[in-house]
């Protein structure tokens, strides 16, 4: 192994280990004065000292930056228990990815297997919304269908139409109405535990904001339909089997409005 | 050598300042982006450099290359890398003589190289390989540290010096950083900008440290320090007309205020350009 490889990878070790260097030292069983013969220390800080500027510094930004990514989760959880979720996250799940924006892609897998999500298993889908809205922010564009541009097809062309979603959209399953303690907290309001009830979350972004909300079992089954290549008119078709037909054309392009108007169509 | 057009003098772009830069088109040189937070797929971060891009000169400054690295080098972020830089057409590419991950973890921080024959070769080595990839020159930036490595037998200025001869590219002389070092390492500023070659330096970088009586942490949170404006007002002495750019990444104040301290460089650097003529 070479004298570089060596140097990184103790370096490495040294920072990461969850109570700093002197920890990382006990982990690795090597004595202090051991680690002066790699680093130098001098009469204002021993090699020690000066490892843990950069083991505190690897802590406390990460950390910094889940705080951001998770703010509903710090202010469902309080500050301690997501500082020690962070500190048990970033030793087992260390960054895979040059991109500090991808430090929390598995935050969410790691809390599910966690004490914490034992007692309130509707933290993990939290953390699920809250990624959805990372990922979605800066994914590919697409030029949506605008209402003006939907107005001006003629009628005979609506039964053919595709309905093509945008690429930044997900639909998230969940089984608590977690977006309501996401809005408690993006409110600055007390976070309570949210009802519990299967639904789905549709997530996506309008120009550059991301939005989420819950779905009607009939317009997610629509949607699905339509992200998987359906027509406008199969989707009236699966609408008329749940609705009286005078009532289903209506609700059909009603459907098709708010999806326009939320941005959700991209042009085909 | 390094030839690259001068900018004058430049600001970073960041997220705090993305509306006023866009409403106001205030009057600035040039912007540096940090290379990572464009490169996604799309969103407000390309729309804003897309916007940026069509009124300003722009650089692209990586933290994430980890040039140092015993890792290789990731083909998908120099992949992403390149297409940033084809779609945005930026004046030059830098980012630091360090390395961030090692055995596939990334530490999204910019830890020290030993200065040994071992590392130059290999960091040497690399630098090319990106240059290729990019198909230019990129700027290597010298970054505020605060351990020294017994095994180093080189000084900080020697290793960039060899490095830029062996890789041919050019320097991001931060003389905040230099500033930084110095204090945590006890050697000689001066002897570190006297030590780097005329020719080499294509960007300065200032910006703010915060001192903890032991040690200077380089925080880009404050105003440039008074030790670091003389600093600079030596470094343009040796290196002439420099493109340079204040850094502020944390607390950071309104966007004139970030402008001040650039205007203030740009005074500096006239001053001493005129007398010198």
């Amino acid at each position: 192994m070479s004298e570089l490889r060596r140097t990184e990878e103790l370096f490495w070790r040294l920072i990461s280990a969850p109570e700093g260097v002197a920890d990382g030292l006990r982990r690795i069983d090597m004595k202090p004065d051991e680690l002066g013969r790699v680093v130098a220390g001098d009469a204002r800080l021993d090699a020690v000292q000066r490892l843990d500027i950069y083991a505190n510094m690897y802590f406390w930004r990460l950390l910094d930056i889940l705080r951001g990514d998770y703010s509903a989760l710090v202010a469902a959880v309080g500050d301690d228990a997501f500082h020690n979720l962070v500190t048990d996250y970033l030793l087992a799940c260390p960054s895979a990815h040059p991109s500090v924006r991808n430090v929390g892609a598995r935050l969410a897998d790691f809390l599910a297997k966690q004490t914490l999500a034992a007692e309130r298993p509707w933290l993990v889908e939290l953390a699920r919304l809250e990624r959805a809205r990372i990922e979605l922010f800066d994914g590919p564009d697409a030029e949506p269908l605008t209402l003006d541009e939907l107005r001006a097809r003629a009628p005979e062309e609506f039964a053919t139409l595709p309905l093509p979603l945008v690429p930044s959209h997900l639909f998230l399953d969940v089984e608590h109405a977690v977006e309501e303690a996401w809005r408690a907290a993006e409110d600055e309001q007390p976070i309570e535990a949210p009802a519990a009830g299967a639904r789905t979350l549709l997530v996506w972004r309008q120009d550059v904001t991301v939005y989420h909300r819950a779905l009607e079992p009939l317009e997610r089954e629509a949607l699905l339909r339509a992200r998987d290549g359906a027509s406008f008119g199969l989707v009236c078709e699966l609408v008329a089997q749940s609705l009286p037909l005078d009532e289903a054309g209506p609700a059909a392009f009603q459907l098709l409005a708010r999806w326009v108007g939320d941005g959700i169509i991209a042009r085909p | 050598m390094i030839s690259l057009p001068y900018l004058g003098h430049g600001v970073g772009l960041r997220t705090q300042h993305y509306a006023t830069v866009l409403d106001e088109h205030p009057r600035v040189d040039w912007f540096e982006c940090i290379s990572e937070n464009f490169m996604v797929a799309g969103g407000n971060p390309r729309r804003v450099l897309r916007k940026v891009r069509e009124r300003y000169p722009v650089v692209l400054h990586g933290v994430s290359l980890s040039i140092g690295s015993v890792d290789p080098l990731d083909p998908a972020y120099l992949d992403a890398l390149a297409a940033l830089a084809a779609e945005t057409e930026p004046a030059w590419v830098s980012d630091h003589l360090c390395w961030s991950s090692v055995g596939g973890n990334f530490s999204h921080d910019l830890l020290p190289l030993p200065y040994t024959e071992e590392a130059l070769a290999h960091v040497a080595a690399r630098v090319r390989q990106v240059q290729d990839k990019l198909k230019r020159q990129i700027l290597i930036e010298n970054v505020s540290s605060y351990v020294t490595f017994t095994q180093s037998t080189l000084t900080e200025w020697q290793f960039l010096a060899e490095l830029c001869e062996r890789a041919d590219c050019g320097l991001l002389l931060d003389v905040n950083n230099v500033f930084v070092s110095a204090f945590n390492h006890g050697f000689d500023a001066d002897e570190f900008i006297d030590g780097i070659p005329v020719g080499r330096v294509g960007q300065i970088h200032l910006a703010g440290h915060s001192d903890y009586g032991t040690h200077l942490l380089d925080t880009h949170d404050h105003s440039v320090c008074d030790g670091v404006w003389s600093l600079y007002r030596r470094a343009v002495e040796r290196f002439g007309r420099v493109s340079t750019l204040v850094e502020w990444d944390d607390q950071i104040p309104p966007f004139a205020e970030v402008l001040a301290e650039s205007h203030k460089a740009a005074a500096i650097e006239r001053a001493i350009l005129e007398r010198a003529a």
